[in-house]
């Protein structure tokens, strides 16, 4: 009993090492949020997120605590035709980094809690198979950048 | 000198003189560079009549295109992502054009979501980009009798909590100030495509 309960927490212990050094090595960069446009309630979230580790890695979930709600979406390009679709994960093999940007995968951040506008603080978690990244940073004007 | 010698140095010289006249003419002459990234249409295309309202909740016709260029685009206000990003590109490029000195087009953005786009809700979200970007809509039927005519696609995509978006042709034309499309930009667009081709194109002769 005893021995089973050492295996236990030496198996926990892991798994917390694991957990650590996973999320730390899971880098988001070029972060640029865009406030909702005047009459919209959607502001939009593009990264570039690295996945440093030995482990393939799945996005599920994001939550911003200035917004009622996050979803990943996907805008694709087909025969000329625009078309947008909710993401229930992405998925970054070890070494791979996913870019998203206009025109393609994008965070939707729908119905601020409080009024958006450039230099409003946003705060993103992005939860991943083995833990969330925090990210927080400033809105951008869309037309300039910053 | 004989009248022979005489008679072959006038011949020379006018021959010379108007061979120089007519390099010197062509020279002058515009010349005409194709565009790099845009298509034209092998014959510009008649725009069907149509009667919509503008972010003013004025009527918008056919006539209102006449005498300048327009460059067309369809999206809706809904669209977090490729619709304000193609709008900013359209603005930039514009900026980009006033700064070296080109005319500039004006630019329009058809509403394929007209029961959500009214007219106010066109000019509030237009007021983020740039005065000269017009927005139309009105009924439904009417955006569809347009966009069908001009090939332009658009269907709403609902998700499962009832919510929906649109896809569309994310092309955009260009129109002549003689109302008539003249040449069609596909996506992905580039900032730096609408400033290298709308110079050739409006200069087309």
């Amino acid at each position: 009993m005893t021995n089973t309960r050492l295996i236990c927490i030496l198996f926990m212990i892991l798994i917390a090492s694991c957990n650590s050094n996973t999320s730390s090595s899971v880098e988001i960069t070029s972060l640029r949020v865009f406030a909702p446009l005047p009459g919209t309630n959607t502001a939009v979230a593009y990264m570039t997120i690295v996945n440093k580790t030995d482990n393939l890695i799945t996005f599920r979930k994001v939550h911003s605590p200035e917004f009622e709600h996050a979803e990943i979406h996907e805008n694709t390009l087909e025969n000329g035709i625009s078309r947008m679709r909710r993401l229930d994960k992405v998925t970054i093999s070890e070494g791979d980094t996913v870019i998203f940007n206009a025109g393609g995968m994008h965070i939707m951040l729908v119905e601020p809690r409080e009024d958006m506008v450039v230099g409003s603080h946003v705060t993103l978690q992005i939860l991943h198979d083995y833990g969330e990244l925090k990210v927080t940073t400033k809105i951008l004007n869309r037309l300039s950048g910053k | 000198m004989d009248r022979a010698t005489k008679f072959l140095a006038i011949s020379f010289l006018v021959i010379a003189f108007t061979s120089g006249f007519l390099f010197l003419y062509k020279g002058l002459q515009h010349k005409f560079i194709e565009p790099e990234h845009a298509t034209i249409l092998p014959s510009a295309m008649d725009l069907p009549s149509f009667s919509l309202t503008d972010h003013n909740s004025l009527p918008f016709t056919r006539d209102e295109l006449l005498g300048s260029w327009h460059l067309v685009f369809f999206g809706f206000t809904h669209c977090p992502d490729i619709c304000p990003a193609t709008l900013s590109q359209l603005a930039i490029a514009r900026s980009q054009l006033a700064e070296k000195g080109y005319k500039t087009p004006k630019i329009l953005l058809i509403s394929v979501d007209p029961e959500r786009d009214t007219p106010d809700k066109l000019k509030n979200y237009l007021s983020y980009f740039d005065s000269s970007i017009s927005g139309l809509t009105g009924s439904p039927e009417k955006i569809f009798k347009l966009t069908k005519t001009l090939g332009i696609f658009f269907s709403k995509s609902y998700d499962q909590n009832g919510d929906y978006s649109v896809d569309h042709s994310a092309a955009i034309l260009l129109i002549g100030p003689d109302a008539k499309w003249h040449a069609l930009f596909q996506a992905p667009h580039k900032i730096e495509h609408f400033v290298t081709d709308i110079p050739r194109l409006t200069s087309k002769g």
